[in-house]
């Protein structure tokens, strides 16, 4: 053996210096990935223009478009009936469209959906009362990719000028518990909107 | 929250409050017109502006509509690319897709169009700008830096120590130990055999 | 009563593991022979006491007992009793208690292979391994506990595990065989840590290092290939491989662990890279518990990421404590290990398998950089950014077919020196027989470019492993004059290392070009089916015939039955389905596939039109598919006959020269 000969340094500061500046890093990264959520994509269409549609209405009262909205804020509201979250979600936003109908427009969009089921879905739901809002049909989902819909239900509020401010990325459910009613927190963010 | 609306799911889903009857997924939606489904939405002009190139059809545009549905991720599925899923918000995309480079839009700008709405998470692949470059450039210089670091050490290695030359054969030096009885056996055979071949073509 | 008797298995386990663990280090220290006889005889109880809990955990699955949390959890009286059993790796509880139970096997095949010698080594490989037990003991017993009792739901609730565990057999047996790979390395990495603190690394050491390394990695090679394989036969989207964070970190050990073995044969042959070779194994284990906590932190996107719990802290500071300690020890004694040979000329065996350690270690780093690359943007960009199939095909085809192209170079040349004209005359016969050939599968039709590298380089690589394979038996024929078969026996018995080294090459090629082929050279058709039609895809014509629902214990499924006619001859019938499990909201296809040697006709069943009357339907036509699960299969086996343990001719008695 040639140690004898040679002796070699006992701590090897390039292994160490290459180590640790392989793994400090990747520790740190995976630490920063612990607070993220992989599942919350964001919004890039925030404070941008909302994408423009017309769409035909369920109730076969002609089409409806973004434009004739304009001078409101809007309500666009992503849904369908076979989405499991969707029906609970459903009596928050029939409430609050009637209760602040006259200041701000609500949207339904059927992704992914049928006519007849969608009409019966929602006569059962409404109990024979009309909507409190129009429910439009996407054939082919194509307003739902110009509004980056990631899956049903998603919400996208839309202020008076067009802008896009904000989007709810699941149901706004009913809760007993004050920080995690849906109910509160969609009433909050109309109250920003207004 | 999360944690409620996900009981409230398995609740639902368990007991079967809503499900009627079994509805298969992948039949969800109303089916498109041929018509229908070439239209674009008055939204694309105003994201990626006119279509600059020529309308495509036939084969071309099946070759196109492909590679590009590689390129952009599926929203609903886990890391397939909306060429590869079945799921139907994938199959719409792909239609989608057709519509565009029909109507003569190039590569990057359907590739935009998607982004707008939902960022660039859509590409299967990074943009290649800016920070993004890492993620090519940090492998290169890893393999470069690895490659130096190899070569040296074939060279320091390839240098024989003083005091081991005397044992060197020509062939190298083996650990005697490590010899395994069928290289003692055969060796010498093989090495022959080497040499004949060597021979043979020399 | 399985919950009290669950848990105070694992405490058991818990305390001797820590004790163990203490003593094992204590042991290493003094040298003494009674701490070594403690060390083992805890390391055996604890084994004893994880297989008897999960021994527990299983009846009480059988049993129904539904007051043990775990089998509330993911019990059901409705699945099938093969459903039942193997829920015990279905959900992150259970996975983790199964994780013991293998850890526990593995140590008791290392107690039995360290009875005599290796007494300086021991203590401390058993330390560390039981240091790595106490860790997951801690987590069965508190953070992961599956065997709290509790209050059963009720019986609605209990629908079963995973419905994605239920739909097909193969992934009843991916799961354990991954574990039984990564699990495995613990081991080697013991060895290896013990071989980092004694500062030696003998012969002996060096092999049975290198048995216990073949172990793990041919149960790897299975769990990532059975991987990919249910990914065909459940996902339905015609692939196998999509580059997915989680299958990308179970690619990863395998890199390393595959870099580890050729670098194990230079450290042996030449001592050389003795350093280098430890630290794969501590990378490679490292490796293992950061896939762990990709697939169970739920900070990936993931198919994979079942599980979204708490547990993803705790791994990773596991990770970190491994992570840190090992560079530490390094960088603190690496110095003892230094290298004792010298290297041939660049043309040699030795410098190939240098080259190849670079890209094995370069193709790791290729593919942990993509799939941490989404979370690093979010960090500094805070912007969601997907790294997929595309960049990682990018750089994995040129890395990958340069590996090939040595699997070929290295074993054709020899030991040591070698001139130009030597290499030159060994090279030349496979290297143009497989251009000759490249250039007749271009004449027969083949245009691409990288199938056709791909098939003129792994051409190569195999003939390179054939001529091995049969010049020691020719040489013994003309020798010893010895008939074929005699010969054939004799050769395989003496080198049998080198054989299933050639064997796993072999395996290699072919699954190569089989990726290569399949991927490159398939053909899809979709479309709308009306009953009694049929959709055409090369030469074959799918017919519609009907459709079916029906229920099983634990799925509705809905069937398409498909005619396959071949150039107008009837050749079978395909029923493709969609399953849904309750509690799951998409339905789980399960294609049909039609296999020949050639080609499999691989259908998707996307939907039925509500009356049956139409089926929406895409085909694949995804040729030499087959061939990749031959190679694998050729590969696990070359694996085996290299592993086998060798009968007992010398007693081991020059243990750490």
């Amino acid at each position: 053996m040639n140690v004898a000969q040679t002796p070699k340094p006992a701590i090897s500061w390039p292994a160490l210096l290459v180590g640790l500046g392989l793994t400090l890093p990747l520790l740190g990264i995976l630490l920063s990935g612990l607070f993220h959520d992989p599942h919350d994509l964001g919004n890039p269409l925030e404070d941008e223009t909302a994408p423009r549609f017309t769409l035909p209405r369920l109730d076969g009262q002609g089409t409806l478009s973004l434009e004739q909205l304009r001078g409101k804020p809007t309500i666009i509201n992503f849904w369908a009936t076979w989405c499991q979250s969707c029906p609970l979600e459903h009596p928050v936003l029939e409430q609050a469209a009637r209760e602040f109908g006259d200041q701000v427009q609500f949207v339904g969009i059927a992704y992914e959906d049928k006519s007849e089921r969608l009409s019966a879905w929602l006569q059962r739901a409404n109990r024979g009362r009309p909507s409190a809002y129009p429910t439009l049909i996407d054939v082919g989902g194509k307003v739902a990719v110009a509004y980056g819909v990631y899956g049903v239900p998603e919400t996208y509020f839309v202020d008076a000028q067009g802008t896009v401010k904000h989007k709810k990325t699941g149901p706004f459910l009913p809760s007993a518990d004050p920080t995690a009613d849906g109910r509160l927190e969609l009433r909050r963010i109309l109250g920003e909107m207004l | 929250m999360r944690i409620t609306a996900a009981l409230l799911l398995t609740m639902m889903a368990t007991t079967s409050a809503w499900g009627q009857s079994p509805r298969w997924a992948n039949d969800r939606g109303e089916d498109a017109s041929a018509e229908q489904l070439l239209t674009l939405g008055e939204d694309v002009i105003d994201t990626i502006g006119p279509a600059t190139g020529p309308p495509l059809q036939g084969p071309a545009l099946a070759a196109r509509t492909e590679a590009l549905a590689s390129e952009i991720r599926c929203p609903v599925c886990q890391g397939q690319s909306v060429q590869a899923s079945t799921a139907e918000a994938a199959r719409n995309m792909k239609a989608q897709i057709e519509a565009l480079v029909a109507a003569g839009y190039s590569d990057e700008e359907v590739l935009r169009y998607f982004e707008a709405s939902y960022g660039e998470f859509i590409r299967m692949m990074p943009r290649a700008e800016g920070f993004n470059l890492l993620v090519w450039i940090i492998p290169a210089l890893a393999l470069l830096l690895g490659a130096l670091a190899t070569w040296r050490t074939i060279r320091r290695l390839g240098v024989e120590q003083p005091g081991q030359g005397s044992q060197s054969t020509p062939k190298g030096q083996l650990k005697a130990a490590s010899l395994s009885t069928e290289e003692k056996e055969l060796g010498p055979w093989i090495e022959q055999i080497r040499t004949e071949l060597e021979s043979g073509h020399g | 009563m399985n919950s009290a008797l669950g848990q105070g298995l694992i405490l058991l386990s818990l305390a001797t593991a820590t004790v163990g663990c203490i003593l094992g280090f204590a042991a290493g220290r003094s040298g003494s022979a009674a701490g070594l006889r403690w060390t083992r005889w805890l390391a055996g109880t604890y084994a004893t006491s994880l297989i008897l809990a999960n021994l527990v955990m299983e009846y009480a699955l059988l049993t129904h007992d539904f007051t043990v949390k775990y089998v509330d959890m993911v019990g059901s009286t409705s699945s099938p009793t093969y459903i039942t059993i193997v829920s015990l790796w279905s959900s992150l509880e259970g996975s983790i208690l199964f994780w013991g139970m293998i850890l526990a096997i593995y140590i008791w095949g290392f107690l039995a292979t360290t009875r005599q010698g290796h007494e300086r080594m021991t203590p401390y490989t058993l330390a560390t391994v039981l240091a790595v037990g106490t860790f997951f003991s801690f987590l069965i017993a508190g953070p992961a506990d599956p065997f709290s009792a509790v209050q059963p739901r009720p019986d609605s609730m209990h629908t079963g595990p995973n419905p994605l565990l239920q739909n097909h057999w193969l992934m009843i047996i991916h799961p354990p065989a991954l574990y039984l790979g990564y699990v495995g390395m613990t081991i080697p990495f013991g060895m290896g840590v013990s071989a980092l603190l004694r500062g030696e690394l003998g012969a002996s050491w060096m092999a049975l290092t290198r048995s216990w390394m073949l172990v793990p990695f041919g149960f790897l090679t299975a769990g990532v290939v059975l991987g990919g394989w249910w990914a065909y036969e459940v996902l339905g989207w015609g692939g196998y491989w999509a580059w997915d964070p989680v299958e990308n970190a179970s690619f990863l050990p395998w890199l390393t662990a595959a870099a580890f073995l050729h670098a194990a044969m230079l450290e042996e042959r030449r001592g050389l890279l003795k350093a280098w070779t430890v630290v794969l194994l501590l990378v490679t284990f490292a490796l293992t518990i950061l896939g762990t906590f990709m697939t169970r932190s739920g900070v990936f996107n993931s198919v994979h990421s079942f599980t979204q719990s708490a547990i993803g802290p705790t791994f990773l500071v596991f990770l970190a404590v491994i992570l840190v300690i090992s560079v530490l020890l390094v960088g603190l004694r690496m110095h003892l290990l230094s290298d004792e040979g010298s290297l041939g000329s660049p043309l040699s065996r030795d410098a190939a398998f240098i080259v190849n350690n670079l890209l094995f270690a370069g193709f790791t780093f290729v593919v942990l950089v993509g799939t941490v690359f989404p979370l690093l943007a979010e960090a500094v960009r805070d912007i969601k950014l997907s790294v997929g199939a595309p960049f990682f095909n990018q750089l994995s085809v040129p890395i990958g077919l340069t590996i090939v192209f040595l699997m070929g170079v290295g074993p054709a040349l020899p030991w040591g020196r070698t001139s130009g004209k030597e290499a030159a005359s060994l090279l030349w016969v496979p290297l143009t027989t497989s251009l000759i050939l490249g250039a007749l599968a271009l004449a027969l039709g083949m245009r691409q470019l990288w199938p056709v590298v791909t098939l003129i380089v792994s051409l190569f690589a195999a003939l390179v492993a054939l001529r091995d394979m049969v010049t020691p038996v020719s040489a013994l024929m003309r020798r010893r004059g010895l008939p074929p078969l005699a010969a054939a026996s004799l050769a395989f018995r003496r080198g049998r290392r080198r054989y299933g080294g050639q064997i796993v090459h072999i395996g290699v090629a072919l699954v190569v070009v089989s990726i290569a082929v399949s991927s490159s050279y398939q053909v899809i058709e979709e479309g709308m089916v009306p009953k009694g039609q049929s959709l055409t895809i090369a030469d074959y014509e799918l017919r519609f015939e009907e459709s079916r629902s029906f229920r099983e214990p634990h799925r509705d499924v809905l069937e398409a039955q498909f005619t396959v006619l071949q150039n107008g001859r009837e050749v079978g019938s395909l029923g493709p389905r969609l399953n849904r499990y309750s509690g799951q909201m998409n339905p789980i296809g399960t294609p049909a596939v039609l296999s020949t040697a050639r080609q499999d006709l691989y259908l998707s069943l996307m939907s039925v039109a509500k009356d049956g009357q139409a089926a929406g339907l895409r085909a694949f036509i995804n040729p030499m598919v087959s061939w990749l699960w031959v190679g694998a299969t050729v590969m696990v086996l070359g694996v085996l006959i290299a592993a086998w343990p060798r009968r007992r001719q010398k007693p081991a008695t020059k243990a750490a020269a």
